[in-house]
């Protein structure tokens, strides 16, 4: 280990690697901000680039860039409510909140602080358990995936803002859309109006939809020359100081978001949501989450950047991608002649180690600028809102287009802008919808071929430990907020008819 | 008259010899290079380096655009609506030839030009370290013994993957109803299933497993191929075996274009595709990534393309998966 860490060093006394992790930080910040243009995308445009780039280099710079992207996506969340990456929209439920209160400075200050630490520790662990963690990557078969999918789904209840109604509502929409598209294991077409639905709908479109456009059509509404007047940041010490109320959140995030990162198809969209969701639940003031709580925008970047090394785990160790922006970094490591896998670690030792280095290395300057920034873009908000308004369009629908070069993928993001403002309008947030689209397809696709695999037998479900863990931990994260729901308006309606007022039940 | 006559063959040959000329300037600006996939996968990536080759031989740049929407839909129908002049060209893979006769049966194999064949993956089965299938002898037992409990895993169902199966099946005289074919969203997330022992067989490419080979993880039973494959010496292929099976039933990479391309323009992008393999970066690369060069003309490969339809069309027909 020490020997693999010591080849990892050396490479960094090398200019070109220290430049390669400054512009990966920079342009990862640039393209993370960017709504539809994801980590991955920015990283395989990239590689082009790094075809003639020693293989230290390479790596170097797009693990710096994937690293960068993932914090980036929640400036333009917290700002103008358009998730940069799709992990993000978590963040913009309580960062934009904040924001309209005008304390968009505290909110980035702790995304970038929260990212920071969970990116951190989550590094560390990942050097320690990287081999142990292939287990967990490969114990996860149809019927788990399946059992997996269903406990995400279950977070709903605590997930649903003041309505689990409107958030089951918002959640089966989502569910009913993901049937869209050829279905996964007999290849049927299924609502396939127009070949651009082959392939289901598209997502980053339907986010950006969901919440940048549909944001666009509210402000709309508002006066054009509207700005927010914004609160004042503390000094650099106390800015610091501002994650301190949040440590337990900050490790509990990390933890979640290390293990979902691990686990190969999970991703940070899912690793934010049960994180949130978790610390709803921890929180003492659950109610005031999804209207501004710091808290919530400390769990959701924690989590979504402490995916990251997790997610290294198993592309390292085992080769396997578990998403688009790991799939880029194999194939950018293919290109130099490196194939991640169970043999990277003594054919390629500089390799893994360079990419741990480069997660704490590069921290530091993240951080740098994330805190300038708080304190920079944040003037955002003092520009006209007409302005904004306009700027958020164009850069949305840009985004669309540059992450497929396809017109159909900006129709679906006009549609579902207009769908996510009107379903705004009977009160229906968009964020189930995006839990539903993340885990609809992995919960159908499995069950069915866990199903094809055991032969029509449902045992597969509760035979498998993983499985049967998941389903039941499912049952209780569902029930248990609704059952709290329940009595607490209960004792509200007896309070209620002590005092004689039975119209407030 | 005769001046007439002089007039007109004076016409004619300044038609002719500007018409001559048009075409002996192709390629006079970029020509657009379209992709099926996201950037930053394996067909990309090969097909950037490809791109920076040719460029070479034809002195334009080819500019590589990723059209990923609708599985491959968004490619074909602006690949299919562009003109035949040579300035527009795409990517390839006879998961192309599935999706004519599946998703996309609006397209069929004559309504693009066939510029060149450029690569040949052959197929193989890997089964986990701690199967209890250790050959293909194994394999047959086991599908005998316990009919239906077998699991296979692999892409989708009418995939080039899946007819591979069949095929070996049939030549090995395994009835391919007694074992699972279990459809997977990618040939990668097949052997990952077979890796963590989810599934005890995978249908695959020598790529995607080459590492856990090398880590002992995996062990390739069998190689749909006429000769071993370098990367694994000690695999056999089915012919070893005893099994006489297709061996050009292989996982291609070409070039296509718009139906109707003048054939000049077509044999001038083939010969710039053939000298591109020869490079020394790409040869490395093809190595690298376990391909086998199998480099065809226009005419031999469209032979070859519609010789694949009528395979597909076959097993299609055979497996009851025409609707």
């Amino acid at each position: 280990m020490w020997d693999g860490f010591l080849a990892g060093l050396s490479a960094f006394s090398s200019w070109q690697v220290m430049a390669g992790l400054l512009g990966g930080v920079v342009i990862g910040y640039v393209v993370g901000a960017l709504p539809g243009l994801s980590a991955g995308v920015g990283m395989a445009l990239l590689i082009p680039f790094t075809f003639g780039l020693d293989p230290v280099v390479s790596v170097v710079m797009l693990v710096s860039l994937y690293m960068a992207s993932e914090y980036s996506g929640a400036i333009p969340a917290i700002l103008v409510n358009t998730p940069g990456e799709p992990s993000s929209a978590i963040t913009a439920l309580d960062g934009y909140p904040m924001r309209e209160r005008g304390e968009a400075g505290q909110a980035l200050t702790l995304s970038i602080l929260g990212s920071a630490v969970g990116s951190v520790l989550s590094t560390i662990m990942l050097i320690f358990t990287v081999a142990w963690m292939t287990k967990i990557a490969l114990a996860f078969g149809p019927a788990e995936y399946f059992a997996l999918a269903v406990l995400g789904l279950s977070l709903i209840s605590t997930l649903a803002g003041h309505s689990v109604l409107r958030g089951i509502i918002a959640l089966l929409f989502g569910l009913l859309l993901t049937t869209i598209g050829t279905d996964p294991v007999d290849g049927i077409m299924r609502y396939v109006v127009s070949d651009g639905l082959l392939g289901g709908i598209p997502f980053v479109a339907a986010l950006i939809g969901l919440f940048g456009l549909s944001e666009v059509l509210k402000m709309l509404e508002t006066r054009g020359d509207q700005t927010t007047p914004l609160k004042d940041l503390p000094g650099l010490s106390a800015q610091f100081g501002l994650l301190k109320p949040h440590t337990g959140n900050v490790i509990r995030s990390t933890f979640v978001g290390y293990i979902l990162g691990v686990i190969p198809g999970a991703g940070a969209t899912i690793a934010s949501i049960t994180a949130y969701s978790l610390q709803k639940r921890l929180s003492k003031s659950p109610q005031t989450f999804g209207k501004g709580n710091p808290e919530g925008v400390v769990a959701a970047e924690t989590a979504n950047n402490a995916c990251m090394p997790g997610a290294l785990a198993p592309m390292l160790a085992l080769g396997i991608p578990g998403k688009a922006s790991t799939a880029v970094l194999v194939g950018a490591l293919a290109i130099q002649g490196v194939r991640p896998g169970p043999l990277i670690f003594t054919q390629h030792p500089e390799i893994p180690y360079s990419i741990y280095i480069a997660l704490l290395v590069g921290m530091p300057f993240m951080v740098a600028l994330g805190l300038f920034g708080s304190r920079l873009w944040v003037r955002l908000t003092t520009i006209p809102a007409g302005v904004v308004t306009a700027m958020v369009c164009a850069t949305c629908l840009l985004g669309v287009f540059s992450e497929s070069n396809d017109m159909f993928a900006v129709s679906i993001a006009v549609a579902f802008g207009i769908v996510g403002y009107l379903l705004s309008k009977v009160e229906i947030e968009p964020a189930p919808i995006v839990l539903a689209l993340v885990l609809g397809y992995m919960m159908e696709s499995n069950f069915r071929r866990a199903l094809v695999m055991s032969g029509d037998d449902p045992a597969v479900f509760y035979t498998s430990p993983i499985a049967a863990f998941c389903l039941v931990s499912a049952l209780i994260v569902f029930v248990l907020p609704l059952l709290q729901n329940f009595r607490s308006r209960r004792s509200e309606g007896e309070h209620a008819k002590m005092g004689g007022n039975p119209s407030k039940v | 008259m005769i001046t007439r006559l002089l007039r007109t063959a004076a016409l004619a040959a300044a038609v002719l010899g500007f018409a001559g000329a048009a075409q002996a300037d192709y390629p006079d600006k970029p020509i657009r290079y379209i992709l099926h996939v996201s950037p930053g996968g394996a067909t990309d990536v090969m097909a950037r380096k490809l791109a920076i080759a040719m460029e070479k031989t034809l002195g334009v740049p080819l500019v590589v655009e990723n059209k990923a929407g609708g599985r491959g839909a968004a490619q074909l129908s602006d690949l299919a609506a562009a003109k035949p002049d040579g300035y527009t060209i795409g990517a390839v893979t006879s998961t192309h030839i599935g999706a004519f006769n599946q998703t996309l049966k609006q397209y069929k194999i004559d309504s693009f030009d066939w510029i060149a064949r450029l690569v040949n993956e052959p197929y193989l089965i890997v089964v986990n370290k701690d199967s209890k299938i250790q050959s293909m002898k194994d394999l047959i037992a086991a599908s005998n013994e316990r009919p239906g409990n077998v699991v296979m895993a692999g892409f989708v169902r009418g995939s080039g993957g899946h007819f591979a199966w069949e095929i070996m099946a049939k030549a090995a005289g395994v009835d391919s109803k007694k074992v699972r074919w279990v459809p997977y969203d990618s040939v990668g997330d097949a052997v990952t299933a077979t890796l963590g022992g989810h599934a005890e067989a995978a249908i695959a490419y020598v790529d995607l497993v080459k590492t856990h080979v090398d880590a002992g993880n995996l062990r390739v039973i069998a190689v749909m191929a006429d000769q071993r494959v370098p990367q694994f010496p000690n695999a056999p292929t089915l012919k070893e075996l005893g099994y006489n099976a297709d061996t050009s039933w292989q996982q291609m990479r070409g070039i296509i274009g718009p139906k109707g391309m003048p054939d000049d323009v077509k044999a001038k992008l083939a010969d710039a595709v053939k000298k591109a393999l020869e490079t020394p970066e790409l040869k490395a690369y093809i190595t690298e990534s376990s391909l086998v060069p199998a480099y065809l003309g226009p005419k031999d490969f469209t032979a070859d393309a519609e010789k694949q339809d009528k395979i597909t069309k076959q097993w299609m027909e055979a497996l009851e998966l025409t609707r």
